[in-house]
């Protein structure tokens, strides 16, 4: 890896890097968490969750400040300039992706406990496909692997089918028994922000793409 | 690289030599016509030097050597019995520091025109004047004092009075050689301002050192190194995905 001239402009933009992959992996801990309460619901677990938001929203902030302060000290161009960019939107991102987490967690406060009859778990396994696969996003971003950056497209295609499975699996569920309606529409919202980390996840890939190539794709 | 539009300068095989020491070495580069090409590169890579072969200034100099062709609309500027000194009429030049001529303003745009005949009378010479000095984004600025020396102009004035001057004799060419290196920002968006609108009727090419002026006012950029042409492309893309990695390590400042 060649350095710069300039040694502290190395350091600029590896501090850059090292927030982004704080927040990268606080987010991850937020999804882990907001899924392992759907399987076993805990409130003060969820509450814990929906308070960590706030680390992360403060990371954004954080990064949004100091790449704009790298912009405007180094002028940076081509492979320099494309990592600014992508720590811009890849925090961005993040931060939509923790909003989702903390969603599941108040969707969690909301239908307080699980119903006995209620005997699936498909939306845990949703949401262990969805980590999973958040994780390949953020290591492609700390490894700058394009081989890794462009499996997560594939796997998210996999994720959409599973939500799809989930959808149809909860619309029979709740015309078998009508008692778990409300739970089940509850679990239905937290599927849907599972899918949605799904596609952003996939977004954070393109982005490292972009990075790597210099061609969005 | 694909541009659209037609080709003003061609160089083919352009070598230089000062002495024993060749400080370009076989550079084919085309220029596009009434568009703004940026000569990018470390000091001494032969960026001056090669802008010097498009107007042959580097026929002053007696140890140096200029081997290759150059065309401007198909004409070898480089062919045997061409007068350099019409050809100079042809291409206008701007340098690095401003330099008047140690004469009123109006004068110092009014040399060329008289020099080469280009107007029959004291009143077309006075439009042409103005005219220029209107191009030049200057007019208004200097419209009353006319008759002041052109050296009592600030920095900024004093560039765009040496434009102004350029463009008096009509070229179809200007070369510009690091123009705001010696100017503050505010003057220095003003003269980029005006390479912008000269670039509607002139070709314009520009040796700078800073990257983010090339980026702002050229739509081609050739990289130079040790005497070669690295690299040429569209501008937006030498800045933002140079195929060469050294024009990368060039532009973003690296080393190793």
């Amino acid at each position: 890896m060649k350095e710069h001239i300039v040694s502290t402009y190395d350091d600029d933009l590896n501090t850059l890097k090292t927030k982004l992959l704080e927040m990268g992996v606080l987010v991850e801990r937020q999804i882990f968490q907001a899924i392992e309460v759907t399987k076993i619901i805990n409130l003060s677990k969820a509450k814990e969750i929906q308070k960590g938001d706030d680390a992360i929203d403060a990371l954004e902030v954080e990064i949004r400040e100091f790449a704009t302060k790298t912009l405007t000290k180094r002028q940076p161009l081509a492979d320099d300039l494309r990592k600014i960019i992508i720590s811009l939107k890849i925090s961005s991102i993040l931060e939509r992706i923790g909003d989702h987490a903390a969603n599941v967690a108040g969707r969690i406060l909301h239908v307080k406990k699980m119903p006995e009859n209620y005997l699936t778990d498909s939306i845990y396994q949703l949401g262990q496909l969805v980590v999973k696969n958040y994780s390949k996003a953020l290591s492609s971003f700390d490894q700058d692997s394009q081989k890794i950056a462009q499996v997560v497209p594939t796997e998210d295609v996999t994720i959409n089918s599973v939500y799809e499975t989930c959808f149809r699996e909860h619309l029979h569920i709740m015309m078998e028994d009508r008692e778990i309606i409300g739970f089940s529409t509850q679990m239905l919202f937290i599927a849907k922000e599972l899918e949605r980390i799904g596609d952003l996840s996939k977004v954070i890939s393109k982005e490292v793409i972009y990075n790597l190539k210099g061609k969005i794709v | 690289m694909v541009m659209s539009n037609r080709i003003k300068i061609k160089s083919k095989k352009i070598s230089v030599f000062y002495g024993d020491k060749k400080a370009l070495d076989s550079i084919n580069l085309e220029i596009p016509e009434k568009k703004v090409t940026s000569l990018i590169g470390p000091s001494g890579c032969g960026k001056s030097t090669f802008l010097r072969c498009l107007n042959r200034m580097n026929d002053t100099i007696d140890i140096c050597r200029v081997e290759g062709d150059i065309f401007i609309d198909e004409k070898n500027i480089y062919e045997k019995g061409l007068d350099p000194v019409l050809l100079r009429a042809r291409i206008g030049m701007v340098f690095q520091k401003p330099n008047p001529f140690p004469k009123s303003i109006f004068d110092n745009v009014a040399y060329g025109p008289k020099i080469h005949g280009i107007v029959n009378s004291e009143d077309e010479l006075n439009d042409l004047v103005k005219d220029s000095l209107k191009k030049a984004g200057l007019y208004n600025e200097v419209k009353d004092r006319l008759d002041e020396p052109g050296t009592s102009l600030s920095g900024g004035q004093q560039q765009r009075l040496c434009i102004a001057r350029a463009i008096a004799v009509s070229p179809e060419v200007i070369l510009m050689d690091e123009p705001c290196s010696a100017l503050d920002p505010i003057a220095t968006a003003v003269i980029e301002e005006l390479i912008d609108e000269l670039a509607k009727n002139f070709t314009i090419v520009i040796v700078t050192h800073s990257m983010q002026q090339a980026a702002r006012v050229s739509q081609q950029t050739a990289f130079f190194h040790m005497g070669n042409l690295i690299e040429v492309g569209k501008t937006e893309e030498i800045f933002s995905m140079p195929k060469q990695i050294k024009t990368q390590d060039y532009i973003t400042g690296k080393i190793g």
